[in-house]
């Protein structure tokens, strides 16, 4: 086997564990603390890559402004659908099923909305920096360089505003005891709100960020969704730390997996791990954690 | 200072309170005895907000409580200590009591109330890194009562301090309760130990399935045959 393949294909693989990573760091982030699950996660990922294609094109900003606009947008839009879908929803018998069910509702809507609006054209852009990085013979696009250090700094900024920020206690708290923390002055509601744009946000940045290696359709959210959704359970549901690591495990793995099978057999083998660690330890690799 | 006038509250249908009159003065330190399910808690509940009177107002001062929502209470300068502590338990003694002051005019002062707390309970200092989850139970009724106090409160509401606690550790409790009142916050006390609550309590309410039966200073309840023979076991 050509080791300079293997290394190409373990860096590809860390650059799409960029994205699972970002993309189920939020899906744990609102199951940490709201305990539901937001089926409609891979549309705001898909927003977030429409957001940046019209910054960049329609309005001409540079890609990282426009990245930071679609973070933000993205951020808003989902503060908004919270309010508006989930809130109601909130200290009512059915809790268990019944954000999920909306959720997908809300997934509907956004797809078909984005087909109406943008069209089905693929829509691609270019890499937002040129060249590559040459370092001890392996050649890595800056575009790629790029995105580990994008998804690195603000994973760890993340866990920082988490850890030491007050609405970062504030959120621990209300995920740990919610009752406790409104006699603390912690508005819950508000909490929520917040924490379910900042969810989307995440799934905006690895949109944004992978832009221009996949390309911007109204379907693109689903496998974002999917490889999530197993990155958070692989992780242990709920730990922030579980799902960044399955997250970039996930991705190597199925990027290994193209050199030895076919790349049709990645989902295969993502599924096959999936199951194999749910049989062997079901409570994912890190075991499930309080925020 | 704290006033309910004819609160009733229901869980669903079923009424819990009846008609509830109950005032706490500036200063003073306030028990409601009672046993189990006599309402005591659901009183505290209805004062923070946690639950909503159907009937009835309560007011703290000039500010009426019972159409606001719970989160505000802190920053009007009440502070609800609850049964079985609630503390958070994956984080540190220090996260624990920073969360008590999250209201934004008690964050600015967070540090400084802070070190109030260090002074009161010495024993946390030293603990401070420590996850609430693994302290001893007085640790954690410390815990949770400096938690209380980070919002530097008018009124201390203590839910069953005493639950679970060694007889030693509940009579520090108890002296350190007496302290901080004598520093000039107001307490109303829940506690099934009638024993201690008199003996610290300036007042005392009496409450029996939902409604207050009695009330009167501690030394009248004391002398009480009804509390002697009920909540005293005399």
């Amino acid at each position: 086997m050509d080791s300079k393949l293997v290394i190409d294909q373990l860096l590809n693989g860390l650059v799409l564990g960029c994205m699972y990573a970002s993309v189920a760091s939020g899906l744990t982030l609102i199951w940490g603390t709201m305990k539901m699950l937001n089926f409609a996660h891979g549309e705001f990922y898909m927003v977030g890559g429409y957001v940046l294609y019209f910054a960049t094109t329609a309005f001409a900003i540079p890609p990282l402004p426009g990245l930071v606009i679609a973070v933000a947008v993205v951020f808003l839009l989902g503060a908004l659908v919270e309010k508006g879908v989930i809130d109601p929803l909130l200290e009512k018998p059915g809790w268990e099923l019944s954000p999920l069910v909306a959720t997908v509702g809300v997934s509907i809507a956004m797809q078909n909305a984005a087909l109406r609006l943008f069209g089905e054209r693929f829509k691609n852009l270019p890499y937002f920096l040129d060249g590559n990085l040459e370092m001890f013979g392996i050649r890595m696009a800056y575009q790629r360089v790029m995105i580990f250090i994008v998804t690195a700094v603000v994973m760890l900024s993340f866990w920082a505003f988490i850890r030491k920020a007050r609405f970062g206690l504030g959120l621990r708290a209300v995920a740990q005891d919610r009752d406790a923390a409104i006699l603390m002055g912690i508005n819950f509601k508000r909490v929520y709100t917040i924490t379910f744009g900042l969810s989307c946000g995440l799934a905006a940045l690895a949109a944004a960020l992978l832009a221009p290696i996949f390309s911007i359709n109204p379907w693109m959210g689903h496998a974002a969704l999917v490889k999530g959704f197993i990155a958070v359970v692989l992780g242990g549901l709920g730990s922030f730390e579980g799902a960044i690591l399955a997250g970039m495990m996930l991705g190597t793995v199925e990027s290994i997996s193209v050199i030895i099978l076919s790349s049709e057999w990645k989902d295969v083998v993502a599924f096959a791990i999936f199951i194999l660690v749910l049989t062997v330890r079901p409570s994912g690799l890190f075991g499930t954690k309080e925020w | 200072m704290l006033a309910l006038r004819d609160v009733d509250v229901f869980y669903g249908n079923a009424q819990a309170l009846w008609g509830v009159n109950l005032l706490v003065g500036e200063k003073e330190i306030v028990t409601l005895l009672g046993s189990n399910g006599a309402g005591k808690s659901t009183t505290l509940k209805a004062i923070s907000g946690l639950l909503r009177p159907r009937r009835g107002q309560i007011w703290l001062g000039e500010v009426r409580l019972d159409q606001l929502d719970p989160s505000e209470m802190a920053s009007l300068g009440i502070a609800h200590v609850p049964e079985g502590r609630r503390l958070f338990p994956n984080m540190t003694v220090a996260e624990n009591l920073l969360i008590g002051a999250y209201n934004s005019t008690s964050w600015a002062r967070r540090f400084q109330e802070l070190e109030k707390i260090w002074e009161i309970f010495p024993i946390l200092s030293e603990r401070r890194k420590q996850l609430a989850g693994t302290l001893s139970g007085g640790e954690q009724q410390m815990v949770a009562i400096g938690r209380g106090l980070m919002c530097n409160p008018r009124i201390l509401m203590l839910d069953e301090p005493s639950l679970g606690l060694a007889p030693k550790i509940v009579e520090m409790i108890f002296q350190i309760i007496v302290q901080i009142n004598q520093k000039g916050t107001a307490i109303l006390l829940n506690e099934q130990n009638a024993h201690i609550a008199l003996q610290v309590a300036h007042r005392g309410y009496v409450m029996e399935i939902g409604r207050i039966t009695m009330s009167g200073t501690a030394e009248e309840l004391i002398g009480n045959e009804h509390v002697k023979k009920a909540y005293l076991g005399l």
